[in-house]
């Protein structure tokens, strides 16, 4: 039974650059493609790990003022980012706050939603790289 | 070597160094209007044509 309430209040940067209050939502899949690893005089599926299949979602507002959104994204389509961050709060990384790192993921493309009447939005997957944790 | 002020809260306290990391993309930084550059590089001396004792101002 679950015990304690947790309020999700992430930290978000793209390289160095925080873009966490411009964030509302952020899905992280940290995958690894399962393989299947059978043969003859197998009784039943087995598998094994594949490659890493990694993605990091965004929902962010599309502000287009200095240094927000806008300037952050607009030059990283079709290219591979270095490093990508999050983790569950602004505390201190550790074994209870652990820090996540997408390393070489692609962003593929940056559809901003223009809806009449409500905040203009992207929402961005970054795609593939390398993912690690660390809590320290 | 280059040395960088942070221009934008997005990446830290406004007018501290920026402390580059190996994985930062500086000219993205850069282009973004993130980061700039800093002006204040210790300037060298101006050099002299001639040296000072070198002059021609003799006094006689």
């Amino acid at each position: 039974m679950a015990t304690a309430t947790y309020l999700s209040n992430p930290v978000v940067s793209i390289g160095a650059v925080d873009l966490s209050d411009q964030c509302t939502s952020a899905t992280l899949s940290q995958k690894i493609t399962a393989l299947q690893a059978n043969a003859f005089g197998s009784t039943a599926i087995s598998y094994t790990a594949g490659l890493q299949d990694n993605s990091l979602s965004l929902d962010l507002y599309w502000s287009t003022a200095a240094t927000e959104t806008y300037a952050t994204l607009k030059a990283l389509v079709g290219t591979n980012i270095a490093t990508i961050t999050i983790k569950g709060s602004s505390a201190a990384t550790s074994a209870t706050n652990p820090l996540g790192t997408l390393s070489n993921s692609f962003l593929e493309e940056l559809p901003v939603a223009y809806t009449l009447g409500e905040l203009t939005t992207v929402s961005v997957t970054f795609m593939g790289g390398t993912f690690a944790w660390t809590e320290a | 070597m280059d040395r960088y002020i942070i221009s934008s809260v997005r990446v830290g306290e406004i007018g501290k160094p920026f402390m580059a990391q190996p994985s930062d993309d500086i000219e993205w930084l850069l282009a973004g209007g993130f980061i700039q550059r800093s002006d204040t590089h210790p300037s060298k001396s101006a050099k002299l044509s001639e040296k000072p004792d070198a002059t021609n101002n003799k006094k006689d």
